[in-house]
């Protein structure tokens, strides 16, 4: 049996490994503090390489891959996502060790990105996430957030695309997140029947009385459809606790396939990509929101986690 | 007294998809029973509307389960004429993954030609799989027709039962989804020709003694989810349908962006090719109203409701009754408020007309001080009316006090066209919400759309629920509870709008503008309601900027915006220029306009343009320019009443 480790810790207590051990740094492409924390942190005493990738969503998910030489950025190569990745970045890192900030990386990235690293075979794999301060408040109204310039519409993750289970013994498994409307979307177009939602919220949350904005967000949905009763609450800043709870809900719902839909913060989003990797009778459901460039305000925690067995299994 | 042992609400439900394998029991045939013929058919209305419920319940599957209940033999209905209908819901997590990467458009109309094979032949193979059992041994030989059919897949290792046919089927599309999930890592699979597998089924099938005039229906729903190529291999199939086989599609408005098939040289067109049914346009008041009756009525013997004195407890107007404009303005005058400011502005107009204080006085009396609020009201909005189309004072109290005595037609008039349209003046100076309540209002806020009413129907009885209804004994809700659940669904159908991809910020944007305009043309301080209850807009079709169009016809698609031919036009040959823009009732309670189909207003194309302008601040100028033409200025805060945040904002 394999047994699965699931390390996390502060990104203080382990500058040293991470300068000393870690070959390859991968970043996301975004501008606000949070994302530029980590490497922000390190870069004075990490001697290793830093790649760059990026996917422009409104462009046929068309990929970049870029190098930070002597601080500056080098466009390395551009293809798609789903055809080109795995070349892209194959001869770059067999063997290495990486560690991935998913703090600025797009979603769409990550789940992919986990999968290719696993077929590639690295050596070890880490990942860290910055926690923001705040995210941007809507107008006038305290609870309300404006994370999302648009949203693209549902389709899948790619790399994921599959069909819906036609006999509809599905599961949708939400992790919900501040946009209400986002969660809404997810269920009229899927339209699960109301006893099949299981729905997952980061709590602890990254600040006091967030679990309540995250419910009052999607209270519509969650009255609709009385699923609130199912909810798992999951330490927002923790891969691991989702994916134990993912664990848990498919051992509930052992042939059932599960529909997961990540919008709730990255650290869940991250569990999601993990549990993925080991489940084959799950569809991924994503409504491509096109992020706004400065949507969280200062830098709060950064965690560092250890991924290198989930990507062994 | 009947008591009956149900808790949960009959509107729970309120998706096709969702009421489980015994759809049919809520299906209402009426209105669509003959829509089903040998020329395919293109429904075409918003989400909600009843499309899927109606592919769905021609479905072999419900079908069967209804044939099976009634204790008749389906095989039997079918060789009597009873169609067979494969239903297909575009699958667009899978269908939406088939584009981009570098690969050609025609590579991907092959994996999508190949995908439509499967799908819909595995459905109808599953047909056969559990008909396996009735069909008489002599009449078909399963082995040699599934072995025949399976050599379109390259299929040799094949043992010919139906069951193992639908397992090759999916065994096949699990190597689709594999190959598509990791382009360029896969070997490709097997591709087919578009609707050659399926047609072959057919042929095989109506080859059978007995079943030589079955008709398969392929049932295509939500077909807008389609790419536009995708569009063009699904018409090509309809516009080739032919006499044992017959593709129909549902489809929102605007939805059909494609009409060409996979031959550049050939379109798809009503009537030629397809019927097109629009239930919108199609359904009279009366049988849209019979329609959501009859869907309740199903609902509330669903869940249990006894039906009480001649099934008074499962007719959905005993609940909600019909809207009451006297009961309202009773509401509206529980609050007392130590001066009505527009009584003190008729009492200036008075004073400045007559200019003698003590006529002044008893005129006042006689103007501003009736019994009836709506008079008062209105006798102020007539005063403030342009010279030409303005009574004097004295004119004024004449026909009202011969209105009084029954007879003046000319006050009569003004009332009845006014008078809803002071109902929101009332609620404003009485800082009241607009109140939204009766079957006919709902019906009226579901802008055709039976969800939408099924909605407004689930939180009418959430919030009754929950201030103590019970159906153990059943009672019409009040007026307060309608109300609250209706600006509940409002309010959330608006927060709703910004997924509408793919412009949905900005769709939501425009439709919170448009919003601000009608509803400060409700309620501004000059409004002389000769133009009562706007709600709705027409412009120049043919100039708009492109840009403008296709966020128009998206606002159409979603259905926020329902494009209309006025009533009086619909007999006459009209351009386009003569379609209206109806912001769609539903969130009429959000802004506390009307929900009638009453006055238009003209945007011209310039001025839309720039409401749908990306800069915020010339959307708003925009609007604001809108209302200074119609001598209206941006409500201040004082005149909304907490309709929310985002609404405040828009104009300041």
């Amino acid at each position: 049996m394999t047994v699965i480790f699931k390390e996390r810790y502060s990104i203080e207590d382990v500058k040293s490994f991470v300068c000393s051990e870690v070959t390859h740094v991968i970043l996301g492409k975004r501008e606000e503090a949070r994302s530029k924390y980590f490497y922000e942190y390190i870069k004075t005493d990490y001697e290793g390489k830093v790649l760059q990738l990026d996917v422009d969503v409104r462009r046929e998910n068309t990929l970049t891959l870029e190098e930070i030489i002597e601080g500056n950025f080098c466009r390395i190569k551009t293809g798609y996502l789903v055809s080109h990745l795995e070349s892209f970045i194959k001869q770059l890192l067999a063997g290495a060790t990486v560690c991935i900030d998913i703090s600025g990386i797009k979603y769409q990235l990550l789940f992919i990105l986990l999968k290719v690293l696993r077929r590639i075979g690295i050596s070890r794999l880490f990942a860290v996430y910055t926690e923001p301060e705040d995210y941007e408040k809507a107008g006038l109204d305290e609870d309300h957030y404006s994370l999302t310039e648009d949203f693209l519409g549902i389709r899948p993750v790619p790399g994921y695309a599959g069909t819906l289970d036609k006999k509809r013994d599905f599961l949708l498994v939400p992790i919900l997140g501040f946009e209400g409307n986002r969660f809404q979307a997810i269920y009229d177009h899927i339209q699960p029947p109301r006893d099949r939602i299981v729905p997952i919220i980061g709590f602890p949350a990254f600040q006091p009385g967030w679990k309540a904005v995250t419910l009052a967000a999607n209270r519509a949905v969650l009255e609709t459809t009385d699923c609130s009763y199912e909810t798992h609450f999951s330490y927002a800043a923790c891969p691991f606790e989702v994916y134990d709870h993912l664990i848990a809900i498919r051992s509930h719902f052992k042939s059932s396939q599960l529909v997961i839909a990540p919008l709730g913060p990255r650290p869940l989003a991250l569990g999601c990509a993990l549990y993925l990797l080991r489940d084959d009778n799950c569809l991924l459901i994503h409504d491509n929101p096109v992020e706004r460039e400065y949507r969280t305000q200062g830098t709060g925690k950064c965690h560092f986690y250890h991924l290198t067995s989930f990507i062994q299994v | 007294m009947e008591t009956c042992q149900i808790h949960s609400n009959p509107f729970l439900s309120n998706r096709a998809e969702q009421m489980g394998g015994d759809l049919w029991k809520y299906y209402v045939d009426a209105p669509f029973s003959n829509l089903l013929g040998s020329k395919p058919l293109v429904f075409e209305g918003g989400r909600g509307c009843g499309k899927s419920m109606f592919f769905l319940c021609n479905s072999w599957f419900q079908q069967l389960k209804m044939e099976r209940r009634k204790g008749e033999s389906f095989l039997q209905k079918i060789k009597a004429g009873l169609p067979v209908g494969i239903y297909y819901k575009v699958d667009s997590l899978f269908t939406t993954a088939m584009e981009g990467e570098g690969i050609k458009e025609s590579e991907w109309q092959r994996i999508f030609a190949t995908y439509f094979n499967l799908a819909i032949t595995r459905e109808a193979a599953s047909f056969v799989k559990e008909m396996r059992k009735e069909f008489d041994e002599n009449e078909i030989e399963f082995s040699n027709f599934f072995f025949e059919l399976a050599k379109h897949l390259c299929e040799d290792r094949w043992q010919g039962e139906p069951s193992h046919f639908v397992s090759l089927c999916e065994e096949k599309l699990n190597n689709l989804e594999i190959y598509i999930n990791n382009l360029g890592y896969v070997e490709k699979p097997l591709m087919l020709i578009p609707g050659r597998l399926i047609e072959d089924f057919v042929s095989r099938f109506t080859s059978i003694p007995g079943y030589e005039n079955t008709i398969f229906h392929i049932f295509i729903d939500e077909y807008e989810n389609l790419f536009d190529y995708q569009q063009r291999i699904i018409n090509t199939l309809l516009k080739h349908s032919r006499i044992n086989l017959v593709y129909d599609i549902s489809v929102r408005r605007k939805g059909l962006r494609e009409n060409r098939t996979l031959n550049p040289q050939e379109v798809i067109q009503p009537p030629h090719d397809y019927r097109l049914y629009r239930p919108e346009d199609e359904l009279t008041e009366t049988e849209y109203h019979n329609l959501l009756k009859d869907i309740c009525s199903k609902r509330f013997d669903h869940a249990g409701v006894k039906p009480g004195e001649n099934g008074k407890w499962h007719d959905i107007e005993f609940y909600l009754g019909q809207y009451d404009i006297t009961a309202e303005i009773e509401a509206i005058r529980t609050v007392t408020r130590r001066e009505l400011p527009f009584k003190k502005r008729l009492k200036e107009i008075i004073d400045i007309e007559i200019g003698d204080k003590e006529q002044s006085k008893e005129l006042v009396t006689l103007l501003a001080e009736n019994e009836d609020p709506l008079i008062n009201r209105l006798n102020l909005c007539l005063l403030l009316r342009q010279r030409s189309y303005r009574p004097t004072v004295h004119d004024l109290v004449k026909e009202l006090e011969k209105w009084k005595e029954g007879k003046s037609p000319k006050y009569k008039d003004w009332l009845h066209n006014a008078q809803l349209g002071l109902v929101f003046l009332l609620a404003r100076d009485y800082r009241q919400h607009k109140m939204y309540f009766g079957f006919d209002v709902f019906s009226m806020l579901s802008s055709g759309i039976v969800r939408y009413f099924l909605e407004l129907c689930l939180h009418t009885f959430n919030f009754a629920i929950a201030e103590g209804f019970s159906f153990d004994d059943p009672k019409p809700i009040s007026m307060d509870v309608q109300t609250r659940a209706a600006r509940y669904v409002s309010r959330y159908k608006i927060d709703d709008i910004e997924t509408y991809s793919p412009h949905g910020k900005w769709l939501k944007r425009f439709i919170l503008i448009l919003g601000n305009v009608f509803e400060t043309l409700h309620k501004h301080r000059n409004i002389t309601l000769g133009e009562p209850e706007q709600n709705h807009f027409h412009t120049k079709t043919l100039e708009l900027e492109e840009e403008d169009k296709e966020l128009l016809n998206s606002a159409v698609m979603w259905t926020t915006l329902q494009e209309r031919i006025p009533t009086k036009e619909k007999t006459t040959d009209l351009s386009l220029e003569t379609e209206e823009y109806h912001l769609n009732h539903i969130y009429c309670p959000y802004f506390e306009i009307s929900y009638r189909r009453k006055r238009r207003l003209y945007i011209e194309p310039g001025l839309l343009h720039r409401m749908l302008s990306p800069s915020l601040n010339d959307a708003k100028a925009a609007a604001k320019q809108l209302l200074r033409k119609h001598n209206a200025k941006p409500l201040s805060e004082e005149d909304i009443i907490s309709t929310g945040s985002i609404q405040l904002s828009l104009f300041k």
